[in-house]
C-alpha cells in the first residue's frame, strides 16, 4: 500500500496505463481463433 | 477507490512486464541464436502438416520439379502420387513433386511457408492454391504466430496496410514466449505426425456416406485450363474481390517466384457451388498478377463433370473440399496442363 502522503508518481502510472491499452489493443487485433482454435487443437 | 498501484515499485514493476513481453519479438531477433527450424517444429498435425513440411524444407536440398502449397483445399485436391507418375512418364524422367499443406485458409501462410521453401531449395515450377472465393478473412492465419517470427522476412509487410501490420506484430508477440523457449531447448517433435501426401478423403458431401465414383476424366485441351493474360474466355474476373491483406499476400507470392526464377500456377481449386458453370470465377484483382512467370490456372466446372452424370456430381465433394473421388478426378485433369507448362518453361 502507499505510505501516507507518497502518492504513486502520476506519470509513472499514465505510462503503465498506455502500455496496458497497447496489450489490449493487440489482443484485439488478433484473430479469435488464434487463441481459440489453438487451445482446442493444440493445447499450450 | 483502491488505487491501481500500491506503490511506484508496483507499477514499474507492471510496466516493465508488459513492455517485455511487447518488445519479446523484437529482442529475441536481436539476440538471434535459434534456427527457423524451430518455428516449424513440434507444432501438431491437426493445424498443418509442419512436421512434414519441416523436414521437406530444411532436411532436403535436392531441387524440386513442381511444389504444391495452399491450404486444405490445395491438399484434399491433389494427388502428388498420380502428378508425379503422370508428369514422369511424360517427361521420361523422374520428377520430384512436393506438397506443402496447411489447415485452414490464409494466403500469409502459404506466402511465408512458400518463401522458407524457396530460400532452401530451388524449384521449377511452384503451384500456389488461390484464395477461394468464399474465403475473406482479412485477419493473419491462425497460426502465423507459430511459424513466422519478428524480422525473419524482409520485405514481407512492405505495403501492408497499418492496421494489418499491427495485427502481424500480435501475431509476433503471441507467439514470442513460445520462440524464447527456443533458447533454452529445442522444441519435441509431434509423436503422431504422419501426414502423408494424397491420401483423398474418404467422406460423403455433408456428412453422407462416401461413394467410390470411378474416374472417367473426359478429354479436354490441357491449355484451355491456362491463363497468361485475359483472353482466355473460360476464365472470368467478375467475382467479389479479394480484400487488400489477400492481395497483399498474393502479391508477395509473384515477387517471390521471380526473385527465385520459379514458374508460378495461381491454381483455383472446384468448389460445389460452381456447379454446371462454364467459366473459372476469378476475383477482379487476380488478373493483375499475370506477366512474366505467372499462370492462373483453373478448370470450369461444366469441363471437370463433363462425364460424371448430374445426379453424381455430389459424390466428389467432402464440403467445400473435394473429396477422394473429386481428387482423383481433378489431378487426373489437371496434371496435362502442367505438363504443358513443365515444357513451355524448359
Amino acid at each position: 500500500m502507499n505510505e501516507p502522503g507518497k502518492p504513486v508518481n502520476p506519470i509513472l502510472t499514465a505510462c503503465v496505463v498506455t502500455l496496458c491499452v497497447a496489450t489490449l489493443v493487440l489482443i484485439f487485433m488478433l484473430p479469435f481463433d488464434s487463441l481459440v482454435v489453438d487451445l482446442i487443437y493444440q493445447g499450450f | 477507490m483502491n488505487p491501481a498501484f500500491f506503490s511506484n515499485r508496483h507499477a514499474v514493476s507492471v510496466g516493465l512486464l508488459l513492455l517485455g513481453l511487447l518488445g519479446l519479438p523484437v529482442v529475441l531477433h536481436c539476440v538471434g541464436g535459434v534456427s527457423l527450424e524451430q518455428s516449424y517444429r513440434g507444432i501438431s498435425e491437426r493445424a498443418g502438416a509442419y512436421d512434414y513440411i519441416r523436414r521437406e524444407i530444411f532436411e532436403h536440398r535436392e531441387p524440386v520439379d513442381v511444389l504444391f502449397c495452399g491450404s486444405s483445399l490445395l491438399r484434399n485436391g491433389i494427388d502428388v502420387a498420380i502428378v508425379k507418375r503422370e508428369m514422369s512418364r511424360a517427361l521420361g524422367r523422374d520428377v520430384s513433386v512436393v506438397l506443402l499443406p496447411q489447415s485452414w485458409q490464409g494466403p500469409d501462410s502459404n506466402y511465408y511457408v512458400a518463401r522458407d521453401f524457396l530460400e532452401n531449395r530451388p524449384v521449377k515450377i511452384l503451384v500456389f492454391g488461390a484464395p477461394a472465393l468464399i474465403h475473406h478473412s482479412s485477419q493473419p492465419h491462425v497460426q502465423l504466430f507459430r511459424v513466422v517470427r519478428y524480422g525473419d522476412h524482409p520485405g514481407a509487410l512492405d505495403g501492408l496496410g497499418f492496421r494489418s501490420r499491427l495485427a502481424t506484430y500480435a501475431e509476433f508477440v503471441l507467439g514470442a514466449p513460445r520462440q524464447a523457449l527456443n533458447l533454452l531447448r529445442t522444441n519435441p517433435e509431434d509423436p503422431g505426425a504422419s501426414f502423408k501426401p494424397a491420401t483423398g478423403s474418404l467422406l460423403g458431401y455433408m456428412g453422407a456416406p462416401f461413394v467410390p465414383r470411378p474416374v472417367d476424366p473426359p478429354a479436354l485441351d490441357a491449355r484451355s485450363f491456362l491463363a497468361s493474360d485475359r483472353s482466355n474466355p473460360a476464365f472470368r474476373f467478375d467475382a467479389p474481390d479479394l480484400n487488400d491483406y489477400q492481395f497483399h499476400y498474393m502479391e508477395k507470392t509473384v515477387e517471390l517466384a521471380r526473385r527465385h526464377g520459379t514458374f508460378l500456377v495461381v491454381l483455383h481449386m472446384p468448389s460445389p457451388s460452381e456447379r454446371g458453370l462454364g467459366t473459372v470465377p476469378w476475383q477482379r484483382r487476380s488478373a493483375q498478377w499475370l506477366g512474366p512467370g505467372v499462370v492462373l490456372a483453373g478448370i470450369p466446372s461444366a469441363s471437370m463433370f463433363r462425364s460424371v452424370p448430374p445426379d453424381q456430381y455430389l459424390d466428389y465433394f467432402q464440403d467445400e473440399h473435394l473429396n477422394a473421388n473429386g481428387m482423383a478426378l481433378f489431378t487426373r485433369e489437371f496434371t496435362p496442363a502442367l505438363i504443358e507448362l513443365y515444357e513451355r518453361t524448359r
